[in-house]
């Protein structure tokens, strides 16, 4: 009881520490692109920029604490994909997922040139030179730069969308920040392309290619040191990808119980013990509400486990945590954090499947102010807040991008 | 075939484009080629002066007009058939020439194509373009996710209403289409404002705009399909197939647009890159095949998975998107674009008018779960707006058509009136016609439906019942409604021999000189006519009505325009001009009164006949047959007047018109009998004769009492009884 006490905690911390690196990643990543969409002025103007924009992240606090929030991030992302019990996720959490595993090769070209190449050599990289490589040098690494923007930002905003949207005050100003999710790339990639084009422009101007030129000479004796690094560095990052799907794999393996899992209205699930009830549901086709992306943070997953012999895994402290602020009965668990062990159980969602954050977040507040205040006229066994029909067509407004 | 989606796109454009100059680069119009314009200083004062010196001179003046004339003359013949035959026949072999070489060297094309590419590009310089088309693409992307962020809520909206009442229903499945649109219209916004946004080096802008054109054309074509099918959402789906044949369709006809825009843009690209127009062809032509093959091929498969009751439609469906395929695909090959453009036109709308039909019947249907007094209330909004939105929907189908195809055929539907050749006449005239006959169509829809709807909401009239006021209208709606057909057709031969060309004032002139001819003759008939809609009016009879109008008398049978039939209740049928008509008694409106009367001796106990009468009364009120025509009781009046030997009594009652026969009846029956029974026996005529004196009388005194008595039967009968 204690070690799983201290899992839990440990669960919670882990929630928190991925947030938190998350959000200390994201503010840099804004940064960088605002600098960015100073092209649209001019190259003079990302550099002076950089000058400010950047100048948090490259001094001895800033940049230690910028490192070791990206190792931390990566490294709670690998530990993640092993304790996941199913790689078959939602398209939603399985994008996320493999938007997060392609950002250390998409974007270790751009850290080699700009980061580690002045750390080894006496190299002054400015964004006339980096520029001057991802469009007329090596476009390729530009396609590679842009590819990565978009995926780390798609990354990060999702992530932050997924903490924020079942949070009680700040949920609600989501919808205010849509315009910015959209401006801060486009105005970044528009000054990118802005460069771009003035360096196309400027491709016969003596002084700025000599510039380059004297960039260039610094550089191309280091390339190979670098390619040998960027190479290692993959290798290393692949190893430890396999290494962890591995462990998953064995992790996984020695389950050979079988469940049985009714949810109301819906045909019965047989199957290996191993995945959640959250899991199970949508692989069976079942919709359900998870507004968290199953990280046991809103708790809309919440299911009343109404009949059945079966066993299913104990609540940790971040599951009773969630399912205590929510207001729910005894009985409920979470369906991201329950794994039916063995034998059959009968359970029925406590929300609407195509519950919305807003719609949650009301519903939430109401149930709290009535556990508080109890009337005992009033049952709580209707948690829907608005009869939505049931069926698969309708998707919930989170995330449905048509485009 | 392309050609077409280009100017779908090209339409697109306009709306949004920021500038004329963007337009005049778009790739695929018949651009001229990209001439250098020769720089040219001021003209030096000396030659100004020598020119207008020269144009000064008569003689110049007189030669240049003759020169020109021909020139003018030539342009206003209209262009000889033969001759006409002729050069489309040198085009299409010039054309077949040209296939026939892009055909011959296929294998080399892409060699061809990628050594333009090379000629024109460095390989750094291509992926910068490829990075530039991937940073378009995701701007365009982004805008429109950040629209569907807020729209999302009215489509969620929009979906829960598909299933509400009828306004609702139709304003959701309108609104879906439309939130559709504007994503695509904002996604199309996006990437060229910032293409726009953005200076370009002329040299590569038109290439640029070549790629996005693609983006955008692969973009509309997912809209579209999305629109039309929609193959996650039953509910919405506009073309009744399942979710499985919807997604085939779907996905498939994306597939079929980008072909055919890869296609276009292969060969657009490579000939702004000054490749051979054959070599891009080769590419095209495999592209627009395997689009056509594709296109057949996705409603041949859904023709085989449809169920065996429904086959019979959809290979219709198939086999006809299999010949249009093949005949714009050929007619494209030999290089009649307009020929094809408009076979694809005209297959598209009648593609589309089916869908919006649908569509509309989809937004009309009424709803299963609702009760069923709502549902008789759609079901009579249905009928009455159902066949005219239609009508309006293939009225707006026709008017796209109409336009698309004379833009593909250069004919600018605004000033066609100013060009003079024959073609753009017969064009213009047809055109005139058309849409004369569509207002008159959906005039003549609206008057009919609605008119009909309303006949048939009466009620049926049965035989013997009393027509109640809606039988006034029952004459006057059909007559109505011929009146508007007659006028309908007159305005619309009127419009289509005035387009024509036709003088139809002298007809108009015309038709007033015949009609006071006619009117003189027909004085009769027109007063006829008048005085039968006024009668019609004042609400004189309806038809079922027993009437009297001097000596004529019957059951009004049938109104018509001029004349009234009346059958009489022995079987003649009255048939009398409304002109004829000067008064007319109506036996049949609101109630009768009726009196009877029976002649009882002095003697009679008037207080036990009241008493009889009113439980009669009350015996034939409750009869099942009659008693609720009753409107005032039987009533028992009293003595009317007293006679020589007996005194009258009175009864009245009041019925409904047309009732009062059988209750009269039943009334003088029972009124007999229950005075029978309670000993009051109606009077009856006798001679009274006193003999004065007394005792026994004498056969001969008897003799003559029966002499007086005669005397007095026979005065009396002389004189009948009042």
């Amino acid at each position: 009881m204690l070690l799983r006490d201290t899992l839990g905690v440990g669960f919670i911390m882990v929630s928190k520490i991925r947030i938190i690196t998350g959000i200390v990643l994201f503010v840099f990543v804004i940064s960088h692109l605002i600098n960015l969409a100073f092209g649209l002025a001019s190259i003079e103007a990302i550099e002076a920029a950089k000058g400010y924009l950047m100048a948090p992240w490259q001094n001895p606090v800033g940049g230690p604490i910028l490192i070791a929030s990206f190792v931390a991030h990566a490294s709670l992302g690998l530990w993640t994909l092993y304790q996941r019990n199913t790689l078959l996720m939602n398209w939603r959490d399985g994008s996320q997922a493999l938007l997060g595993l392609a950002i250390i090769p998409l974007l270790l070209p751009h850290i080699m040139g700009v980061v580690v190449a002045p750390m080894i050599s006496d190299v002054n990289i400015g964004y006339t030179w980096v520029m001057a490589v991802y469009w007329l040098f090596a476009p390729a690494f530009g396609i590679q730069q842009v590819i990565a923007l978009i995926v780390i930002w798609v990354h990060g905003c999702y992530g932050l969308l997924l903490w924020l949207q079942v949070q009680e005050r700040a949920g609600a100003m989501v919808g205010l920040a849509w315009p910015l999710v959209v401006a801060v790339p486009m105005l970044a990639l528009l000054g990118f392309v802005e460069a771009g084009k003035h360096m196309f422009e400027m491709r016969e101007n003596p002084n700025m290619m000599a510039e380059i030129r004297a960039t260039a000479e610094v550089m191309e004796p280091l390339s190979f040191r670098l390619s040998q690094i960027h190479d290692t560095v993959i290798w290393i990052y692949l190893g430890v990808l396999a290494l962890v799907l591995a462990a998953r794999f064995i992790r996984i393996k020695g389950r050979t119980d079988l469940v049985k899992i009714h949810y109301q209205n819906h045909a019965a699930i047989q199957q290996k013990s191993g995945l959640s009830l959250l899991e199970l549901a949508r692989q069976a086709q079942i919709p359900h509400a998870g507004l968290c992306g199953a990280r046991g943070r809103c708790g809309s997953c919440a299911v009343q486990i109404c009949a059945g012999d079966g066993e299913l895994s104990p609540a940790d402290v971040r599951e009773l945590e969630a399912l205590q602020r929510t207001g729910a009965e005894s009985g409920a668990r979470l369906a991201c954090q329950a794994i039916p062990q063995r034998g059959q159980v009968e359970v029925k969602r406590l929300y609407d499947p195509y519950i919305l954050p807003g719609e949650y977040r009301a519903l939430i507040k109401h149930q709290r102010y009535q556990t508080a205040n109890p009337q005992p006229e009033e049952t709580s066994d209707a948690p829907a807040t608005e009869a939505l029909p049931d069926e698969p067509g309708l998707t919930p407004a989170t995330g449905e991008a048509r485009s | 075939m392309s050609g077409c989606l280009r100017f779908a796109l090209i339409w697109c454009m306009t709306l949004i484009a920021p500038s004329q100059s963007v337009l005049a680069q778009i790739p695929g119009m018949p651009a001229p080629a990209t001439e250098e314009i020769v720089e040219t200083g001021e003209p030096s004062p000396n030659d100004v002066r020598e020119l207008a010196r020269l144009l000064s001179d008569p003689k110049i003046v007189t030669w240049l007009e003759e020169r020109a004339e021909p020139v003018e003359f030539e342009d206003a013949v209209a262009i000889s058939i033969s001759e006409l035959i002729r050069e489309n026949s040198e085009a299409i072999a010039e054309r077949v020439h040209l296939v026939a070489e892009a055909l011959a060297t296929l294998p080399t094309t892409p060699g061809l194509l990628s050594q333009s590419w090379n000629d024109r590009f460095t390989g750094n310089e291509r992926l910068a373009l490829l990075n530039l088309m991937i940073i378009f693409l995701f701007t365009g992307i982004g805008l429109e996710w950040l629209y569907w962020r807020y729209a999302v809520r009215i489509k969620r909206w929009a979906h829960l209403r598909h299933k509400a009442e009828l306004g609702t229903k139709a304003l959701a499945v309108m609104l879906r289409l439309a939130l559709i649109a504007a994503g695509v219209m904002i996604f199309i916004a996006a990437i060229l404002g910032t293409f726009g946004l953005l200076e370009w080096h002329p040299a590569v802008e038109e290439l640029v705009l070549a790629c996005l054109f693609f983006i955008v054309g692969v973009r509309v074509a997912i809209a579209v399909t999305n629109a039309i099918y929609s193959p996650d959402d039953d509910l919405v789906r506009l073309v009744p197939v399942r979710r499985r044949s919807a997604g085939l369709l779907a996905y498939g006809f994306v597939g079929v647009a980008v072909l055919i825009l890869a296609g276009s843009w292969i060969s657009t690209s490579s000939q702004l890159l000054g490749a051979r127009e054959s070599a891009g062809l080769g590419i095209e032509i495999i592209a627009a095949a395997l689009a056509a093959m594709l296109s057949s091929a996705l409603f041949w498969v859904v023709h085989f998975r449809t169920d065996a009751q429904f086959r019979n439609v959809t290979v219709i469906i198939a086999s006809a998107v299999t010949a249009v395929s093949i005949a714009v695909f050929v007619f494209w090959l030999v290089g009649a674009t307009r020929v094809a453009g408009t076979i694809f036109t005209i297959a598209v709308l009648v593609y589309f008018g089916a869908l919006l039909k649908r569509a509309i019947g989809l937004s009309f249907k009424p709803d299963d779960e609702a009760d069923p007094d709502a549902q008789e209330s759609q079901e009579r909004l249905v009928g009455i707006y159902q066949p005219v939105a239609e009508r309006l929907g293939r009225f707006a189908m026709i008017a796209i058509g109409i336009v698309i195809i004379a833009m593909i055929w250069d004919l600018e539907p605004w000033d066609i009136s100013s060009s003079g050749s024959v073609l753009s006449q017969a064009v213009l005239i047809l055109t005139d016609i058309l849409v004369a006959w569509l207002i008159a169509d959906l005039v003549w829809t609206m008057t009919r439906t609605a008119i009909d709807r309303k006949m048939a909401a009466m009620p049926k009239l049965t035989h013997g019942q009393t027509p109640g006021p809606e039988a006034r209208m029952a004459t006057l709606l059909p007559l109505f409604k011929k009146v508007v057909l007659v006028t309908v057709i007159v305005m619309v031969t009127l419009i289509a021999l005035s387009s024509m060309g036709v003088n139809i004032a002298p007809i108009i002139a015309g038709a007033g000189v015949v009609g006071i001819a006619i009117g003189f003759g027909a004085q009769a008939l027109v007063r006829d006519i008048v005085s039968g809609v006024f009668f019609l009016i004042d609400d004189a009879f309806r038809v079922g009505e027993y009437i009297e109008m001097g000596e004529l008398r019957g059951t009004v049978e049938s109104i018509s325009i001029r004349s009234l039939r009346v059958r009489h209740h022995r079987g003649a049928v009255h048939t009398i001009p409304f002109g004829e008509l000067k008064s007319l008694t109506n036996y049949s409106r609101d109630w009768v009164m009726m009196k009877l009367e029976f002649r009882v001796p002095f003697d009679t106990d008037l207080k036990l006949a009241k008493k009889i009468v009113k439980r009669i009364d009350a015996e034939l009120q409750a009869n099942p047959d009659y008693g609720h025509n009753f409107l005032e009781p039987l009533k028992f009046q009293g003595v009317r007047r007293m006679e020589e030997f007996n005194m009258v009594v009175g009864v009245k009652f009041m019925t409904k018109p047309g009732e009062q026969w059988t209750i009269r009846r039943d009334a003088y029956q029972r009124i007999r009998d229950e005075f029978d029974k309670a000993g009051i026996h109606f009077a009856q005529r006798n001679v009274k004769v006193e003999v004065i004196g007394s005792g026994e009388l004498t056969d001969e005194v008897k003799e003559q009492a029966v002499g007086a008595a005669q005397d007095a039967i026979e005065q009396q009968a002389g004189v009948p009884a009042s």
